[in-house]
């Protein structure tokens, strides 16, 4: 137990002194506020510009209702409102001319306008379009859906507040109509109704998803760099003659693990400020879902997968003799959690499906599934038990066979082993 | 040498005592039904050629591997791990964490071996001192010059004070100055009643220092016992002879056995049975000679003899 310590306290106080710790203990966050954060931040910044947009339609009443709608109200589709109304009061704004002129010479005009900057586009909707409800905007940019997809909604609006008042209905009766209805999602836990939910839930899965592949895929594969650094310097011959290869490889693990766990903390401090600074740029969407009991389910299932994945990662290291080699193999490690990944989508959305179910129950395939399921939907308590009976179990057996090909692999130099060799290296005494 | 595992009161007592041991990798056999002594407070040399189970026994006499079958005995008992913080061994390659200072690593291996952290520091110190490598101590193990982290591992195996110490190949990558500083500590120790194991192919180096030997090769000893007994039983079977001009005699098959020409002179292994003097006749006849000697074979002639039959 004592050496275990000594191996764990070196192995931690190497990887934490070097640089690269550090910077990765950076960057990752940095990475994913850049994938996450930075992206809306940059969109609403851009159109923090005047987008100059000329409507074309005969009918300049139904030109100024759009104006009207497209100007100052928000638009509700495809996005939460409440994320509209924030990035649209504060950064979008459009400056919204009409043309009533609509002959094919007018057309040709506004598209040459458009070619020389002159406008952003111009939506055209002559009356014969108007009619089939098949409009065009024109711009230099279509892929700019954000401004398609509120001039979709403004004209919709505009007609429907056009056929209302011809109904006799009141300005301040269509707006009521036309008011935006807000469907938030909520989680019930335990019986309650909490406040986490939607969007937020979200967030918080597949950044704690990210988190857990990353860390558990990196520090295993340090482990398994740093057996193969220890097996081709040779030390382990003089390790050997004061330890066993079971307190080496346990230490390894665990010194390893403590590095992670340290990371997670570190990230998780920095979250904190940094989660408000997203929630007061990114709107409701980036508030995060980290209680307790998620951090603590994490943390176990950190733990788990990663003495898992890195008793694999260490035989892996003692049975090649170098890093190259390493690489050929990597994927046999990889492999469970890429599969992992794939069925992510699939088991958040239907965490109770029974594809969900026997996946989250694979203990290759437990730290990251089950911990989703958790996140998204409690399974029942028996599911999560049996999935934590079968990991361990898995993990006691891979400890148990990953020490025996480790024990034989860290003092064969030279030719790779087949398989066929590995398998005996396990029958050894 | 009949092996006798209840030794202990009558007989003089063995540090190790290996009794037909065998490892046999997948249809290879490294050690074949070895069998070895080693007394207490001697220097023991285990010698061979390259690959001929030097490691391997070594290896199962410290429990890094356990043997298919035969019997390792350390200090009079049944090998047990706790007998490692009584050993010290050096590996032949040196095997230290590249990344780690000095200082650190030291403490680190006699924490290993059971030391306190501030007990292991202070011995460390005294002992880069001793060898010379105390400016170093701060330095990161990757910073040291071969020869430098060879002393350093040297050091590594010693901060336990352990009664048995094994040296596989300890004068590698040394300088003259550097290999006469651990030879005298080397002899030092084996003073203070440490018994020693050399591990190597260097044979001049195990005539100056062993009392004992024990020459394997592919696995099997094929000579051992004490070294005067070994070159006693060659007798003065050698001649140095130095000579100028024909050298046909070397080639008289008859008298030669075997010749090895060291450039300045030819050192002869004479016949079973041949007479120095007509060699001596021979060799005047057709050249000038400078200098005849009978001598007793070296140890490397031995080894090439004893190996080089084998191999036949």
């Amino acid at each position: 137990m004592h050496n275990i310590f000594l191996f764990a306290r070196r192995e931690y106080l190497e990887t934490v002194r070097k640089k690269s710790f550090i910077v990765m203990t950076i960057l990752l966050p940095a990475m994913m506020f850049g994938f996450t954060v930075l992206p809306s931040m940059i969109a609403s910044k851009k159109s923090g510009e005047m987008q100059k947009v000329v409507i074309a339609t005969s009918d300049a009443q139904f030109g100024e209702d759009v104006r009207e709608q497209f100007t100052n109200l928000p638009a509700e589709d495809n996005k939460t409102p409440k994320h509209r109304t924030n990035s649209d009061t504060s950064t979008r704004s459009f400056d919204v001319q009409i043309d009533t002129n609509v002959t094919p010479q007018e057309e040709e005009a506004l598209t040459q306008k458009v070619n020389s900057h002159e406008i952003d586009g111009y939506l055209w909707a002559p009356p014969g379009a108007l009619a089939q409800r098949k409009l065009s905007y024109r711009s230099r940019n279509s892929g700019d859906l954000d401004t398609v997809g509120t001039l979709s909604g403004s004209v919709r609006r505009a007609l429907i507040h056009q056929s209302l008042s011809k109904h006799g209905a009141s300005s301040q009766e269509i707006d009521d109509v036309l008011k935006p209805v807000d469907v938030d999602a909520k989680k019930i836990e335990n019986g309650k109704v909490t406040e986490s939910g939607g969007m937020g839930t979200f967030f918080s899965v597949i950044l704690l998803m990210v988190l857990l592949y990353v860390t558990i895929l990196m520090y295993s594969m340090s482990v398994m760099r740093s057996v193969l650094e220890e097996k081709n310097s040779r030390i382990f011959e003089v390790l050997l003659s004061a330890a066993t290869p079971k307190e080496l490889m346990a230490g390894k693990i665990a010194g390893a693990a403590a590095v992670g766990l340290t990371q997670i903390l570190i990230w998780t401090l920095l979250a904190t400020p940094l989660a408000a600074q997203a929630i007061m740029i990114g709107g409701e969407k980036f508030r995060l879902n980290l209680s307790i009991g998620n951090m603590i389910f994490f943390g176990v299932f950190f733990i788990l997968g990663f003495v898992l994945y890195s008793a694999l990662a260490a035989a892996l290291g003692a049975s090649v003799n170098s890093e190259q080699e390493a690489q050929q193999f990597q994927f046999l490690i990889m492999m469970p959690m890429i599969v992992s990944v794939i069925f992510m989508t699939p088991v958040i959305l239907q965490p109770h499906s029974t594809m969900a179910t026997a996946l989250s129950l694979i203990p290759f395939c437990t730290p990251l599934l089950m911990y989703i399921r958790i996140l998204v939907e409690t399974p029942p308590a028996w599911q999560i038990a049996l999935s934590l009976v079968l990991l361990i179990g898995t993990i006691y057996a891979m400890l148990a066979i990953c020490s025996r090909i480790y024990r034989v692999g860290i003092l064969m130099y030279g030719k790779r082993p087949t398989l066929p060799e590995i398998v005996k290296w396990l029958k050894y005494a | 040498m009949e092996p006798n595992p209840h030794s202990g009161v009558d007989t003089p007592m063995h540090t190790v005592e290996l009794q037909q041991v065998r490892k046999s990798y997948d249809k290879f056999v490294a050690v074949k039904d070895l069998s070895l002594r080693i007394a207490q407070g001697s220097i023991f040399g285990l010698l061979g050629p390259n690959g001929a189970g030097k490691t391997s026994t070594i290896r199962m006499m410290i429990g890094i591997t356990v043997p298919d079958s035969g019997q390792v005995q350390m200090f009079g008992e049944p090998f047990r791990r706790d007998h490692l913080k009584r050993i010290g061994y050096l590996p032949e390659t040196s095997g230290l964490y590249k990344r780690m200072k000095v200082s650190e690593q030291l403490i680190l291996f006699g924490q290993l071996r059971g030391l306190s952290a501030i007990d292991a520091a202070s011995r460390a110190k005294k002992w880069c001192e001793r060898m010379e490598i105390a400016d170093w101590m701060d330095k990161k193990t990757e910073e040291l010059s071969k020869g430098m982290q060879q002393k350093m591992q040297f050091i590594a195996t010693l901060l336990h004070e352990p009664e048995f110490l094994i040296m596989d190949e300890p004068f590698s990558g040394l300088d003259p100055v550097n290999a006469t500083l651990l030879k005298d500590v080397l002899l030092e120790l084996n003073k203070e009643g440490r018994t020693i194991l050399f591990s190597t192919h260097r044979m001049d180096q195990v005539e100056k220092l062993c009392s004992s030997i024990c020459l394997i090769n592919r696995g099997e000893a094929v000579l051992q016992g004490t070294l005067k007994e070994i070159k006693a039983s060659y007798g003065r079977s050698n001649v140095q002879i130095e000579y100028e001009g024909a050298d046909d005699f070397l080639h008289e098959n008859g008298l030669v056995q075997s010749f090895n020409n060291y450039g300045n002179y030819v050192e002869v292994r004479l016949s079973p049975g041949a007479d120095s003097q007509k060699l001596l006749h021979m060799v005047a006849q057709h050249s000038r000679v400078n200098k005849f000697e009978l001598v007793e074979p070296s140890l490397e002639d031995i080894f090439i003899d004893v190996v080089g039959k084998a191999d036949a």
